[in-house]
């Protein structure tokens, strides 16, 4: 049995799609010694791995390979197991599905205009991930959650630093800062259970819902919310900035795009997903024996899925290490950027909008967009996320004076 | 054994896991999920139909029993 190549921990590649598809076709199943873990690469394993969610468990955390479960009141969506897990998740699924969110478009085009218009009037640079991509994803969550105007930038300051804190370095500020974090969301989750159900807000909803005569505890929904706002700012900003990477290391491919936004804004969001998502990978344990494409996984079995690798197989997708704004995704199998299974990622539907309107936005609105010469991008560190850190753009400002600003 | 199988399309998201576990009761169009007109209804047909209402990520899909419909009318 030959041993995985990937090690994000020591040698994170930015373009690890040769080291992936080495490991997929050698060893798709098989023990990692640089993840301590059996690492899962092939589309067909992590999908068919991920399917069986009675044989695995979450609750050790996906985002860090603990050794001891996380305490009860930390277990959140995918590091919740069943039942406790489809008790969360159905107190979420109508604010969060596909209908609910269409709703929110009007937000959303109104929120992304007003950023572009502010990058604009601040020169012709720009921060892709803190002037525009961070606050697209902040300000959806903190309308979600009716989070006041005042506290929103501090929140999704504290909401980004699990992204750091994945890369396992132990940093004792980042840790304070972190607790930090969890005592302020628990104050507010404490302050609207105490306002009573006055609001329709998500975290009031959640304060209020029963469950056999049950609601959850504060630390509960706390850990909800957190686990929400983490995923949400985090992972869609990271699709976006990624996106915007890829098509701007593709010069034809972003050509194409351009001519014609209106057409292809769906098909490029999902290629951005499946070519460079925002998920590298995610940590999972076996609770009884089970196996994956005929390999078997003992009980108590450390399992990582790479689903940056799955993304990636030819065996699915036809040129897939190449990046195609084009492709016909009603017709094709789903990337697995999402997860699989029961437990899908719950934003998705807004993880689309956001994206939609973010990216059709900005390549709309400001003429020659481009990577700032300056800008050398690095990877977020660690095996979880994919995400490009320090991409600066850059746009013909002049061209605008003749004023094509937005309504 | 015969049941109604209905997707809520409120909450019904896209994601296809329905017509993966059970395409002889699922199709998909315009990015949601529709039960198939079924004419005879097999004991298999109803286990599949509570899988696929079990694996939705979005608990979109119910099974009943079409005699429950029947006594309601």
């Amino acid at each position: 049995m030959t041993t995985p190549l990937f090690d994000p921990y020591n040698a994170k590649l930015d373009e690890p799609w040769e080291q992936l598809a080495a490991d997929r076709q050698g060893c798709p199943v098989a023990y990692s010694p640089h993840l301590d873990a059996v690492q899962i690469s092939s589309y067909q394993g992590v999908k068919e791995f991920l399917a069986q969610h009675q044989d695995y468990t979450g609750t050790y955390s996906t985002l860090w390979p603990r050794t001891e479960p996380l305490p009860v009141d930390e277990q959140v969506f995918s590091s919740a197991d069943q039942p406790r897990h489809t008790r969360q998740r159905k107190l979420f699924v109508r604010a969060l599905s596909a209908s609910r969110i269409a709703t929110m478009r009007p937000f959303s085009e109104k929120l992304v205009n007003q950023l572009v218009d502010d990058i604009i009037e601040a020169g012709d640079t720009f921060a892709l991930g803190p002037d525009f991509a961070m606050k697209v994803t902040a300000g959806h969550v903190a309308e979600l959650l009716d989070i006041p105007e005042a506290d929103r930038e501090r929140f999704a300051y504290l909401s980004g630093l699990f992204e750091r804190s994945t890369a396992g370095t132990g940093d004792d500020e980042l840790i304070a800062q972190m607790d930090e974090w969890h005592r302020q969301l628990a104050d507010v989750v404490a302050e609207r259970r105490a306002a009573g159900e006055v609001d329709d807000d998500l975290i009031t909803k959640l304060c209020f819902a029963e469950e056999d005569g049950d609601r959850l505890t504060e630390l509960e929904v706390a850990a909800l919310i957190r686990a929400m706002i983490r995923a949400g700012n985090t992972t869609t900003a990271a699709t976006i900035i990624n996106t915007v990477h890829a098509l701007e290391s593709h010069p034809e491919q972003k050509a194409r795009y351009i001519g014609d936004i209106d057409g292809l804004t769906t098909s490029l969001v999902q290629e951005g997903l499946r070519y460079d998502g925002p998920v590298l990978g995610l940590w999972r344990r076996c609770s009884r024996d089970t196996s994956v494409a005929g390999h078997p996984l003992p009980a108590g079995q450390r399992v990582f899925t790479v689903t940056a690798a799955a993304n990636h197989d030819p065996a699915v997708y036809d040129r897939a290490d190449e990046f195609v704004v084009d492709r016909d995704w009603r017709n094709l199998p789903g990337h697995l950027s999402f997860g699989h299974g029961i437990h899908h990622c719950i934003g998705m539907n807004l993880a689309f909008l956001e994206c939609e309107v973010a990216l059709s936005t900005l390549y709309r609105r400001l003429p020659g967009l481009r990577l700032d010469e300056e800008s050398t991008p690095v990877q977020a560190p660690g095996p979880v996320v994919r995400g490009w850190i320090g991409v600066r753009m850059r746009y013909d400002r002049d061209v605008l004076a003749t004023g094509t600003k937005g309504d | 054994m015969a049941n109604v199988v209905k997707v809520d399309h409120d909450l019904c998201s896209g994601t296809g896991h329905c017509a993966e576990i059970a395409p002889k009761l699922f199709s998909m169009s315009d990015r949601r999920a529709w039960p198939e007109e079924r004419t005879t209804e097999q004991a298999e047909d109803t286990e599949l139909a509570h899988r696929a209402a079990d694996g939705c990520p979005w608990f979109a899909i119910s099974v009943s029993d079409s005699t429950d419909n029947e006594e309601n009318q």
